[in-house]
């Protein structure tokens, strides 16, 4: 009785051509789904070559901020004051000044007194200007209050320590926080006495990285 | 297949059962059995049968018209025709059911018979099976079956002339060109003659034996006196044979002519008929008088072989066909789910794994490239599209450098970029003072500012020559230059010279 029904309901009641029409449904609805989602998966795809060719350069990046990050996350607090400002200039001259001085033959010692006098204050003294902070970064803009004299050597020494550079025989500290010469100077002269040397004038960035 | 072909022929069951089989038709066998032996008729049939049944519409059920259509495009033709049937006829199409057969005459024409038949007839004929457990697959037409019958056992007579004595009504038929073309019959049949000869016979013969003495009774030496009820009949039904054959004559000229049906219910029955209508017949056929009095039956169970006329249309379809229906609509059905659902599982299935392949290269990518980002993309678990979704964001994060990295060439770097230039040989060239600033550079307050460096230098040159070197290299240096702004040069006293430019940021990444 139910097969007569349904005999009759599919071939009686509606037309065959639509129980026809309802029979590839199902295969239909199948392949538009399946088309959708292929469509769709060809786009996951494209997106997914896309992001696999800039994620090698977006990796790179990823690595290099953690580098950074890990490299001056254990920066000194009194990086400036202990490394820096503590630099002696100029020592070579300092040690011929003083033998000069202990020659018996020299007359006039006023000139080298007053040249040593300099070099034992010629240090590098920096006042902090501008102060930000963000999260875990603390940022200062440092101004050195005035110029110092310093030979070759010396620069080479001072530019290893700021710039965290191994520059010839001179390798950086290892807890530096990040220093930027925002500004930095330097103009070759001779003192009174003729001895040639650097005068050395600059303006750093400091960053301070907290973990 | 067996296809079981069955003549309701009151008193009579005309039963033949035949097989087709590749190498052609064969005749399992026939047989005869009254209508109140139940029993006997069923195992005439029941028997491990497995077929079709057919039975037909006697000719006294049904009206036949002709009609011609020029028409050769199939896909209307039932339109027009049932258009033309209605218009053509007095019948009440709801009382009527019309079936038509197409011969296709020409290029333009096709030749159309129209049955017509009373459903209540139709009801009635099918009820009358019932009694029997026959539900008929197939309800065609008497007229039909013995033209079937002819060009099976004649198959070179195309045209003739047919009567088929049955026992309750005569049916007369021309055939050309193997198709029907007009028909009629005789009501009362033999059965009507065996009557009379019982009632002219009644005080002599007990009814059971009024066939068997039929049989033995010649209608060429007939007298009128001792079977006057008999002669009268026969005169009748002979007289409307003649009229029938008259008409036929005038259409189709002379015929061969073919008995079929009972011709033996009395000796010389043919002979004592022929006589009448002889003039207008050019032969008769020879036939076989019992495969004879089975034509019908047997021409119902050919008639399956061919297109049949069907009567069993509208409210007559049979149950069984609709149950047939039903299962290969559930099947269709059923093959039709199971292909969408394979299909879906097939296709889901390829784009899943098309989707696994992704992250699984994405995965090794990452193990190898950036394991701490592998676990982050995949610790949190999810589907393929969250974790691409996940990688598509760090991607995304990491779309611009970290702005805090210098890109600025460092004051060392410079210096020893500038070496070169000061240590020549025959033209020391000395570097009398630099600035090194830098005009842009991010921080906490602006991130996004990019790097911009600028530097000045002062250098003693004595010989001019060396400085215009020295300014071309500077020209060119494309790598630490940053060119698109001008490289300013001035000539200042006692050999000096200024130069200042913009530097370019680097390009490579960062080495801590």
């Amino acid at each position: 009785m139910f097969l007569e029904t349904v005999g009759k309901l599919c071939f009686s009641k509606i037309r065959p051509f639509f129980f026809y029409l309802f029979l590839i449904l199902p295969f239909v609805g199948a392949c538009l789904y399946l088309g959708m989602q292929s469509v769709y998966l060809q786009e996951l795809e494209g997106q997914f070559i896309q992001s696999c060719k800039k994620g090698k350069n977006a990796l790179k990046r990823k690595g290099e901020k953690e580098k950074f990050l890990e490299k001056y996350s254990h920066a000194a607090p009194y990086f400036l004051d202990t490394h820096i400002e503590s630099l002696l200039f100029l020592q070579k001259e300092k040690r011929a000044l003083r033998e000069l001085l202990q020659h018996p033959a020299l007359t006039d010692k006023r000139e080298i007194e007053e040249r040593l006098h300099f070099l034992e204050e010629n240090k590098l003294l920096f006042a902090e200007e501008t102060l930000r902070t963000s999260g875990q970064i603390h940022e200062s803009e440092e101004k050195q209050r005035t110029p110092v004299q310093m030979s070759e050597e010396d620069l080479k020494k001072l530019l290893c320590c700021i710039e965290n550079i191994p520059i010839d025989s001179f390798s950086p500290q290892e807890n530096s926080p990040q220093i930027l010469l925002t500004d930095f100077q330097f103009e070759k002269k001779e003192s009174s006495l003729k001895t040639p040397f650097l005068e050395v004038e600059m303006k750093l960035l400091k960053r301070e990285i907290k973990k | 297949m067996q296809i079981l072909g069955l003549q309701l022929d009151p008193p009579f069951i005309r039963i033949a059962q035949i097989q087709r089989k590749s190498s052609g038709v064969k005749i399992l066998h026939w047989a005869t059995e009254t209508t109140d032996a139940l029993e006997h008729v069923k195992r005439l049939y029941i028997r491990a049968f497995k077929g079709k049944t057919v039975t037909g519409l006697p000719l006294s059920s049904l009206f036949i018209r002709s009609l011609e259509i020029p028409l050769t495009s199939s896909k209307h033709l039932s339109e027009v025709i049932s258009f033309q049937s209605e218009a053509t006829s007095h019948f009440n199409p709801t009382e009527t059911l019309s079936v038509p057969t197409f011969t296709k005459k020409g290029k333009n024409k096709v030749d159309t018979l129209l049955f017509t038949s009373s459903r209540i007839l139709l009801r009635s004929h099918l009820q009358n099976w019932r009694t029997w457990d026959v539900d008929p697959d197939l309800v065609s037409a008497v007229p039909l079956a013995l033209i079937q019958y002819t060009r099976w056992k004649y198959p070179a007579l195309t045209s003739a002339f047919l009567i088929d004595l049955g026992s309750s009504e005569w049916s007369c038929i021309w055939m050309e060109n193997g198709q029907l073309q007009k028909s009629h019959f005789i009501g009362g049949g033999t059965e009507a003659l065996l009557s009379a000869f019982g009632e002219d016979r009644k005080r002599v013969l007990l009814p059971k034996e009024i066939s068997i003495f039929a049989k033995q009774y010649d209608l060429l030496q007939i007298k009128s006196h001792v079977t006057p009820l008999l002669s009268a009949r026969l005169e009748d039904m002979r007289h409307e044979l003649a009229k029938i054959f008259c008409s036929f004559h005038k259409l189709a000229g002379t015929k061969p002519i073919l008995f079929t049906g009972q011709v033996n219910a009395f000796t010389h029955l043919r002979e004592f008929l022929l006589a009448e209508i002889q003039e207008w017949c050019s032969e008769e056929i020879a036939s076989d008088v019992e495969e004879g009095k089975h034509a019908v039956a047997l021409g119902l169970a050919f008639e399956e072989l061919t297109q049949p006329l069907q009567f069993r249309r509208e409210e007559f379809f049979p149950p069984k066909k609709w149950k047939k229906a039903g299962i290969y609509a559930m099947a269709l059905s059923g093959i039709s789910l199971l292909l969408g659902s394979a299909t879906f599982i097939l296709g889901s299935y390829l784009i899943q794994s098309q989707k696994e392949k992704m992250i699984q290269t994405l995965a090794a990518y990452l193990k190898q490239e950036d394991q701490t980002l592998q676990q982050s993309l995949f610790s949190k678990g999810g589907n393929e599209e969250e974790i691409l979704s996940r990688w598509n964001r760090a991607i995304a994060s990491y779309k611009k450098e970290y702005p805090f990295i210098l890109r600025a060439p460092k004051v060392s770097e410079l210096l020893e970029w500038l070496t070169p230039f000061l240590n020549q040989e025959n033209n020391p060239i000395s570097l009398v003072s630099m600035r090194y600033k830098l005009l842009q550079f991010p921080t906490l307050d602006n991130p996004a500012e990019p790097y911009q460096a600028k530097l000045e230098i002062e250098l003693h040159i004595p010989n001019p020559t060396s400085a215009r070197k020295l300014h071309e290299a500077l020209l060119q240096d494309k790598k630490w230059i940053y060119l698109d702004h001008a490289v300013e040069w001035d000539a200042l006293n006692n050999d000096i010279y200024r130069s200042s430019f913009y530097l370019k940021n680097k390009d490579g990444f960062y080495v801590p």
